[in-house]
Parts: C-alpha cells; sequence; structure tokens
C-alpha cells in the first residue's frame, strides 16, 4: 500500500479528513482490498489495547450511511465469523492497573465514535459555519485532545522508553549533570535489550556500543 | 452473638467478591513443565501468522509476526506496524532489518523474549526459582481457546509471569509481567492469529534495503575467568549466560557480565571513567530497571551499571555488592 493511501486512512482514524477525502477513501474499500485489510487492521488493534471484546464489524459502510444521511442503526457485520477476545481478571490484576488500561481504551474509544459522529456533522449544514468541514474542526478542544492522545496511544512512533521513579544519590549536581547522566543510563538499558546480538565477531557492523559517560551520548548508530 | 453476627457478613462479602479464577486450582507440577515445553516447542516448529499488540498500558505498539520452518530452517518475519516502518526478518542464526536511517538500539524488539524457542532448555533453572501454576480455566484470546499459566517467583526480588497458551499447540496468545503488586509491566497479546499457515517462502528474504544483524550464539559453557569484576549477591537461580569485554574510549576496556534465571536477566557495565564520575543513579522503565554507581580502586575510577528486568531494589542490590573479583577472593 501507499504511503499516501496509508496517510488518507491514518487521517480516516483520526477524523481529519474532509467529507470529500472520506468519500474518496471509503470508494477505494471496494477495489482495493489492501486497504481495506488495513482498516481493519487498525479497528481489531485499537480493540485489543481498549480491552473490548472484538468484533469484525465494518464501520467504513455506516460512515458512508451517515455521509450520505441515511440512519446508521444497521451496520452490517463482515460475513466472515467474528472474533472475539475475552479478557483475563485474575486475582493479580489489580484496580490500579486495569484504570490504566482502561483509561487508554476509553480514550482511543472516543476515536472511532468522533469519526462517526464527525461524518454525521460533516453531513448537517447547520453543524458546520458555511464552509466545507471535516470532522475533526466540528469536534471541541477536548475531543481533540483525546483524539490527539487516542492516536498517539495506537500509533506510537517513539522507541524511548517511558520514564518512572528517578532516585539520584548526588543531590547537588546541575540539571545538565543529570540529563547526561540520564542518556547514558539509558543507552545502557538499550544495550542490555540487545545483548543478543553479537556485533563484534567476523568483522560485522557494531550496531551497539556504550557512550562516553558525559560526553558522548549519541544515539546508537550502525557502523558499516 | 454480635461476632458471630460479623463473621457470618465478612464470610458472605468475601463470596461475594471472590474473583472467579481463585475457583481454579493449580494442577500437578508435572503438566507445567509439559505446558512450557508445549510452549517452547511451538515457537520451535509451528508455521502461523499474526496480528500482535505489545506495550506497557501507557504506550502501545503493533506488529505482524510471520514464522514457517523450512528445509530445517526455522524462518520469520517481524513488520512492525506503529513507529517507523521497519521489518525484521530471521533465517537461522542470521538476522536482516529492513528500514530507513540507522539501526537504532531497541529498534526491533523481540516481544516474544523470552518465552522463545530457547525456553525448554532453561526449564530446571526456571523451575528452581518459580512455582508453576497450570488453571483449569479455559479462556479465548484471538478466537482460540487459552489455558492460564502462572509463574510465580519463589522470591520478591523478581516478577512474575501469566501467560494465556494456545490449548492445542501451546503457543503463548497472551502474557503479562507482573510485579509484586500485580501491576502489569508488560504485555503482548495476538489479536489475530492464524495456525498453520504457509507462508511463501519469498516474504522471508531480505531486499537489497536490508542490513545484517548476527545473533550471539548461545555457549555451553560461559567462562568468567577472565572478569575482573564479580557481583558478590546474586538473586537466586541467577547464573552467567554471557561475558564481554568492550573497548571504551582512549583504548580502556570495560567489561559486560550477563545472567540469568531462565526467564529474568540482568547485565553488569564496568566501565573505567576518568574525571568524570557523575550522579549515581537508579531507574526504571517499566519492567526494566537500571542503576548507576561510581566506585575507586587502585587501578582507577569506575562507574557499575546493573540494567535487567527486575525490580529497582534488586538491581540496586546487585550493584552495590559489585567488587573487584582479587578482593572478592580475598573475603
Amino acid at each position: 500500500m501507499t504511503d499516501r493511501k496509508n496517510e488518507s486512512l491514518s487521517a480516516l482514524c483520526d477524523g481529519e479528513c474532509d467529507e470529500l477525502e472520506v468519500r474518496r477513501v471509503l470508494n477505494q474499500f471496494s477495489s482495493d482490498p489492501d486497504l481495506r485489510e488495513q482498516w481493519r487492521r487498525y479497528h481489531l488493534l485499537g480493540s485489543i489495547m481498549r480491552e473490548e471484546p472484538v468484533s469484525s464489524i465494518d464501520l467504513s459502510e455506516g460512515i458512508m450511511q451517515a455521509l450520505d444521511g441515511e440512519p446508521m442503526d444497521e451496520v452490517p457485520a463482515r460475513s466472515q465469523t467474528p472474533v472475539e477476545t475475552s479478557v483475563a481478571h485474575t486475582a493479580a490484576d489489580n484496580k490500579r492497573s486495569r484504570s490504566q488500561w482502561l483509561m487508554s481504551g476509553a480514550v482511543a474509544a472516543s476515536v472511532t465514535l468522533a469519526v462517526l459522529v464527525g461524518a454525521r456533522f460533516a453531513y448537517d449544514p447547520s453543524a458546520l459555519d458555511g464552509s466545507m468541514s471535516g470532522a475533526a474542526l466540528v469536534m471541541n478542544d477536548s475531543q481533540s485532545a483525546m483524539e490527539s492522545e487516542a492516536i498517539s496511544a495506537i500509533t506510537v512512533a517513539a522507541n524511548e522508553p517511558v520514564v518512572e521513579p528517578l532516585t539520584v544519590a548526588n543531590a547537588d549536581i546541575s540539571a545538565e549533570e543529570l540529563r547526561k547522566a540520564q542518556e547514558v543510563l539509558s543507552q545502557y538499558v538499550l544495550e542490555h535489550e540487545n545483548e543478543a546480538i553479537n556485533a563484534n565477531e567476523q568483522g560485522l557492523p557494531t550496531f551497539v556500543r556504550v557512550a562516553n559517560f558525559g560526553a558522548d551520548n549519541k544515539t546508537a548508530v550502525r557502523k558499516d | 452473638m454480635k461476632w458471630a453476627l460479623s463473621l457470618c457478613l465478612l464470610l458472605s462479602v468475601g463470596l461475594i467478591f471472590t474473583p472467579n479464577t481463585l475457583h481454579a486450582l493449580p494442577e500437578e507440577s508435572g503438566k507445567a513443565e509439559l505446558w512450557l515445553t508445549k510452549m517452547s516447542t511451538a515457537f520451535s516448529e509451528l508455521n502461523f501468522r499474526g496480528l500482535v499488540v505489545y506495550g506497557d498500558g501507557d504506550h502501545w505498539e503493533s506488529l505482524e509476526y510471520r514464522q514457517t520452518q523450512h528445509k530445517g530452517t526455522h524462518l520469520s518475519r517481524t513488520q512492525y506496524l506503529s513507529g517507523i516502518p521497519r521489518t525484521q526478518v530471521r533465517s537461522g542464526n542470521e538476522l536482516f532489518c529492513i528500514h530507513s536511517g540507522d539501526h537504532i538500539a531497541g529498534l526491533t524488539p523481540d516481544v516474544f523474549k523470552p518465552l522463545n524457542r530457547d525456553l525448554a532448555s532453561k526449564l530446571t533453572t526456571i523451575l528452581a526459582s518459580y512455582e508453576v501454576g497450570v488453571f483449569s480455566n479455559i479462556e479465548r484470546i484471538a478466537a482460540n481457546d487459552a489455558v492460564f499459566i502462572t509463574l510465580t517467583p519463589k522470591s520478591d526480588d523478581r516478577y512474575a509471569y501469566q501467560l494465556w497458551l494456545e490449548r492445542t499447540t501451546g503457543l503463548p496468545l497472551k502474557a503479562d509481567l507482573l510485579d509484586i503488586k500485580g501491576d502489569v509491566l508488560q504485555r503482548f497479546q495476538f489479536a489475530e492469529l492464524e495456525l498453520n499457515v504457509t507462508t511463501p517462502i519469498s516474504m522471508f528474504s531480505s531486499s537489497e534495503s536490508g542490513h545484517a544483524l548476527r545473533l550471539k550464539p548461545t555457549p555451553d559453557r560461559v567462562s568468567s575467568s577472565e572478569a575482573s569484576w564479580w557481583p558478590a549477591w546474586l538473586p537466586s537461580g541467577f547464573a552467567l549466560q554471557g561475558y564481554n569485554k568492550v573497548s571504551g574510549s582512549e583504548g580502556r576496556q570495560g567489561e559486560r557480565l550477563t545472567f540469568s534465571d531462565g526467564l529474568s536477566s540482568f547485565t553488569v557495565f564496568v566501565d573505567h571513567v576518568e574525571n568524570d564520575l557523575g550522579p549515581d543513579l537508579t531507574r526504571r522503565w517499566h519492567a526494566t530497571s537500571a542503576t548507576v554507581r561510581h566506585t575507586r580502586s587502585n587501578t582507577g575510577d569506575f562507574r557499575i551499571s546493573v540494567v535487567g528486568e527486575l525490580p529497582s531494589v534488586t538491581v540496586s542490590k546487585i550493584a552495590e555488592s559489585v567488587t573487584l573479583v582479587d578482593q572478592l577472593a580475598s573475603r
């Protein structure tokens, strides 16, 4: 699938398409199985992340119905057997972790809602201020913020680990010293994670190197 | 009389709020070994394709994984669906990464580690450190029935695992890494799984844009005789898995010692530093903890760092114990 199609699909999921773009992408579904598969993947993965039962409901038709001003009450399921996912709740699960996992789900769930609601609004002239507007434009600021957060949760780009509690023994160090020390520590973590890779044999390139503390803390790079 | 009423009330409340899973009793340990072996075999022998979600609750990534066996060679292909476009292809011990730009450490993680095909060879080590529970519950994940298994550490210095293994093959459909409070630190879960799928061999070939990595062969015996530094304290069950000397700045060498109990692992980094001691730090990235401390010996100043999938208290304790082998022998 081309990058342009990927971008369009991503924008559709983000609720960032205007009506014409929505129609264009959805029309391609019928002739482009890759695009349709990618759309299905987005929703399947999103459902797993939200720990909710997964069903392979085709939202695209519902969106098209909304654009055409038809009721969306009967969104048809795909002909194949629905995939269901059960979520195990064990004794080890506690309230805090549950709430964290569900929080990301609640936010992400708003995206699907935003696409559907946005599509309705996009068709409803009374909801627009005279110009052609996309779904994202008719959402308020808080919805947009939630949407952005949800999308970042689904399409995480960063490989940077999330930092949790930090203990510093030398309390009188400068912020710059602390920053450098943390970067070096991060580098050690990455090296540990890649311990299975031995790049030093037979002259193969070095993929991971340890930064010189406080002076050379760039990201590990391949040396061809 | 009041105390009897209170007791009845307490028992009633307890019955109401007891989770269903507590009704499942662990089965005999022989089954535990069987399931763990089955899981390892599944990674070695099965042909399958699946969509996998992995993360820690705050950050999520997704990937598509395929593996097949071809003429006795294990082939796998991991296409990462989030983040920068990148693919990793494995053919036996050859590993190729396909992406733009330089290879960054941690770019193509093995999300199934340590629940992979090498696990069967570590079974004795694992069972020495973990209690394995096989529960009679059958749950449904990615449209497959799953058996629920727990790996609970015998000591509090490491994390626990919860596994949901596909009922017929033992393939892990879902895995959680838990801290002592039961918080999920890491999770992977199949969103979709197709077993016995034949993937075209062409999908496992690396294109010209790919670059090679090399997997470190697992040595039969790891020699630590060259190590100058050693942790005086190790959590029970951990043994040396790898030892390396690396070139540091100004020709100075550093040492790397990797230990594992079959599931968790940690690495001790020893580096010679000069005029730049920096602060001592301890930090945790969800399941991974890291600590740095500095020490002075008659041969100079050294930075001792320990990184591993262990609680921060444990890695700190290990780091504090790292000392020169000569001094260790004289103790």
